[in-house]
């Protein structure tokens, strides 16, 4: 699985919309794809807050829109609001987010399992909160999450 | 054994976030001896599912639970404390609570 890191810009659906379209443009996705995430997401919001504030997105739709897995691992350049996950009218000012573009259920739930128990560590949410999107990348692929 | 409860999940999809949350469900109640069914399903599908088989307990991860109508006498959490672990002590209270009450 490839992971992307990718600095981005503007708002929550212009966020959505830069990584569709390097998405799309790498054929990772079909053309379905952009607008079946920005729907999910108007329609069921993906904000997570964790311990010690950290907050992160974990976008996604369904994989039928997949060709090829991935992960982005984006780091907003200004200040980028999602809505909460379980509070739809509440918004978060996030950190990191992430978009896992998977073609396997199973395969989702394990990396999520993962991701959010490896979010209960300190040493995580601080490379999360400081923005460092290599580092977070290389932390969890130390534990094991993308084999 | 008492009998077993009925639990349904339910999020957007009925794909990732609703059988990860299954899934520490199932560990959770396991350690508190409860048994129980835990059935996963989409949101929009819950109000026929309650109606077709009713659960003593629905927990709902994607969207507020307000949003979801379903009869008075069902119990409904919101599931998020087992994606984040934020909280999940008093949500284990708040399942116990439900399930234990009748």
């Amino acid at each position: 699985m490839e992971i992307i890191t990718l600095d981005v810009n503007g708002n929550r659906e212009q966020v959505l919309s830069t990584m569709s379209d390097y998405l799309t443009q790498k054929s990772f996705v079909k053309d379905t794809y952009k607008e079946a995430l920005l729907k999910r997401e108007r329609q069921y919001p993906t904000g997570l807050q964790f311990l010690n504030n950290t907050i992160i997105a974990i976008p996604h739709t369904d994989i039928e829109h997949v060709n090829k897995e991935a992960m982005i691992v984006a780091v907003p350049k200004n200040g980028i609001k999602f809505y909460q996950m379980d509070e739809p009218e509440t918004e978060l000012l996030v950190d990191m987010i992430f978009l896992l573009v998977i073609k396997d259920t199973a395969k989702y739930i394990n990396i999520l399992s993962k991701l959010t128990l490896n979010l209960q560590h300190e040493e995580l949410q601080i490379l999360i909160k400081n923005r460092k999107a290599d580092e977070v990348v290389q932390y969890l692929s130390d534990t094991g999450i993308f084999s | 054994m008492a009998q077993k409860k009925l639990i349904y999940v339910a999020c957007g999809s009925a794909a990732a976030t609703s059988n990860l949350v299954k899934s520490r469900l199932d560990d959770l109640l396991k350690k508190e001896s409860i048994p129980a069914i835990i059935e996963v399903c989409r949101v929009s599908e819950l109000p026929n599912k309650v109606n077709s088989r009713k659960p003593n307990l629905v927990i709902v991860t994607a969207g507020s639970v307000i949003s979801v109508s379903l009869p008075e006498d069902v119990p409904i959490l919101p599931g998020l404390p087992l994606m984040t672990m934020v909280g999940v002590q008093s949500f284990i209270e708040q399942v116990k609570q439900k399930l234990l009450q009748e």
